[in-house]
């Protein structure tokens, strides 16, 4: 039997567990089953793990956390991969919203690094503060988040990357700021953490890295692929060109199923064609999709 | 001759300037010349990263960037103020404002005024932009769905959902000017002008803020009798969302962010977002923001009007200020 699927990443996306449709919000609001319950969000990923999946990617907030503390990790020998992403920019929107804007969102993020109590944090904080350096803003946050991560893992969880988020990468990435990029790069690869990065602009980042002599070999990419263009900017064509044109397996794919529009086996037809596909993500919401998914997805692979 | 490229600036480093800042610097032909931001800190830090960028504090200094676009993503109750100064002092001729124009219908006319005999002028109603709303004006003008007979509009958001104090609600200048210039929009924009019949209002997060509205709208010829609906403080939303479900002779439409639902005689259709060629060269928030930007520079080079252009999007603060009345009289 080809051992294609045991060097793939299946990894279970968060969207479900915040309530996220990008098809639909208002289905995701009607959903009987409630996956935003960290308690059964944490029993579909336990299924999701017993059922061929081996990895979690997240958003870094509060109840995503408090699915990593509600889950059971008892007999799976392999224990878990983590990718969360970061910043969870839809919090942060909505706090500035609620707090009257930024300055009263920067005030609560300092303050929510001073009780953290991070030395690192604290020390890029101040720099922050006395220099205005942007490079020192994102240590001091990354720093943060790293530990506001650190007290939820288990001794059988493994930080396998952390991924910039969808919009954060984009704007810098159309800001032409290659020298933050490798910031974040070299303050994770000190860590001995993959930097990953989270974008819908696939081709777009692909040609600018290899203009910015990144490395794409040394990082992750999680972006959009399915069968039917979903979300692929600016075109499946394009996207998949791009695709062909990296050194090595480095892209994540997500939206595979075009958020509920194609079915399972339909889509690994479509993901088993393409080259450097280091790993998938798809989230479930329900207990038969946590049983189903994978099981699904990983057997065109063991073919 | 076409001047290329097109030197534009944004004033207003929010989360709104930042995200266009990042669309203007990838649209092809437009440069990114300027940047205002009046907060000291956030300056400082700007300045740091937009290296290749001049970055001022006042709006006087843009005066010397040769400018041939500004864009305004301020707080809304600074809109009038930077608006008036800018166009007064030529800085330059073509301006694009994020919703809504102004604060008040007056200072939304003086504006009109202003731009009167410049470039284009233009708001930033993105939902006209989204192709969801953009298939159901399509679907509407061919009368798929023959005479319409009523509508409703929902627009709900959970910005304030659970919230207990009033004061950045108050600070916001309510759901009506902030949320409910959405639908209203939407509405002047399918149909065209319409009378307001009543309406009300409620404080849902402390005395003195207005945080849900409901009004009704008179039919005539140009459109159907119809109720809005707009609320801050609705459960389970992560997005401001706008449904409109407009019921006609022949079928019933409805669209909302995600996807159209056309229902005539048996059959039953969903056009979702992905049905609907909702790609552009650069996704950086939502499709629709990259859309908008494209389009406000297609109308400089092509001498088009801005959608809204100021004139189309004071009538929005008119009908506030109708709705604003009507509750109030209750």
């Amino acid at each position: 039997m080809n051992n294609r699927a045991n060097e793939l990443l299946f990894i279970v996306g968060d969207n479900p567990f915040l309530n996220i449709s990008h098809l639909s919000q208002s289905k995701a609001r009607e959903r009987v089953d409630d996956p935003g319950d960290p308690v059964f969000a944490a029993h579909l990923l336990r299924l999701a793990l017993e059922n061929g999946a081996n990895g979690f990617t997240f958003s870094m907030c509060d109840s995503n956390l408090s699915i990593l503390d509600n889950l059971d990790l008892k007999g799976l020998d392999k224990g878990l991969g983590l990718y969360p992403v970061l910043p969870y920019a839809f919090e942060y929107v909505q706090k500035a919203t609620q707090r009257g804007g930024f300055s009263g969102l920067v005030k609560k993020l300092g303050w929510d690094m001073i009780k953290s109590g991070n030395a690192e944090s604290l020390v890029y904080g101040v720099s922050t503060t006395l220099t205005a350096n942007p490079e020192s803003l994102l240590k001091a946050y990354l720093g943060y988040e790293l530990s506001r991560l650190d007290s939820h893992l288990s001794t059988t969880m493994r930080l396998e990357s952390v991924l910039l988020h969808q919009v954060v990468t984009d704007l810098i990435l159309a800001l032409d700021l290659d020298w933050l990029f490798k910031a974040y790069i070299a303050f994770l690869s000190h860590k001995k953490i993959t930097p990953g990065f989270n974008t819908g602009n696939f081709p777009y980042l692909v040609r600018k890295f290899a203009e910015w002599n990144i490395d794409l070999n040394k990082v992750i990419i999680l972006t959009p692929f399915n069968k039917v263009g979903f979300q692929m900017t600016p075109s499946i064509e394009e996207c998949e060109k791009a695709l062909n044109m990296l050194p090595s397996p480095v892209v994540i794919a997500m939206s595979i199923l075009a958020s509920g529009y194609i079915k399972p086996d339909e889509a690994s037809k479509y993901l088993a064609s393409l080259p450097n596909i280091k790993g998938i993500a798809v989230g479930v919401s329900k207990e038969k999709q946590a049983k189903e998914t994978f099981v699904i997805l990983r057997k065109i692979y063991e073919k | 001759m076409e001047k290329d490229p097109l030197r534009v600036a944004v004033v207003g480093l929010g989360k709104m300037g930042m995200l266009h800042c990042g669309i203007l610097n990838v649209l092809p032909k437009v440069e990114l010349a300027g940047v205002c931001e009046a907060t000291p800190l956030t300056r400082r830090i700007i300045k740091k990263v937009l290296r290749k960028v001049p970055v001022v504090a006042n709006i006087s200094e843009l005066s010397s960037l040769n400018l041939d676009a500004l864009f305004i993503t301020t707080p809304t109750s600074t809109h009038y103020t930077v608006a008036r100064s800018t166009i007064e002092a030529g800085i330059a001729d073509n301006i694009f404002i994020e919703k809504p124009l102004s604060s008040s219908y007056a200072d939304s006319r003086t504006l009109c005024s202003l731009m009167t005999g410049k470039g284009v002028s233009m708001v930033g109603y993105v939902r006209r932009y989204m192709v969801t709303f953009m298939k159901g004006k399509e679907l509407l003008k061919q009368g798929v769905i023959g005479k319409p007979l009523s509508f409703k509009i929902n627009t709900s958001s959970s910005d304030f959902f659970d919230i207990h104090d009033p004061a950045v609600s108050i600070a916001r200048g309510g759901v009506l000017k902030d949320l409910g210039c959405y639908p209203i929009d939407l509405l002047l924009w399918y149909f065209g002008d319409f009378t307001i019949e009543s309406a009300t209002s409620e404080s849902l997060t402390g005395p003195g803020a207005v945080d849900s509205v409901r009004f009704k709208v008179y039919g005539d010829e140009s459109i159907p009798p119809g109720e809005v609906f707009i609320s801050w403080c609705s459960e389970g939303y992560r997005m401001p969302e706008v449904e409109v479900s407009i019921i006609g002779s022949k079928g019933t439409l409805m669209v909302n962010d995600d996807y159209v639902r056309l229902e005539v005689g048996s059959k039953v259709s969903t056009l979702y977002r992905l049905n609907l060629g909702d790609n552009v060269a650069f996704w950086l928030g939502s499709p629709e923001y990259y859309r908008e930007d494209e389009f406000f520079f297609n109308a400089i080079k092509q001498k088009l009007i801005g959608q809204p252009s100021f004139d189309s999007a004071a009538q929005v603060e008119l009908v506030i200020e109708e709705v604003e009345k009507k509750a109030n009289k209750k």
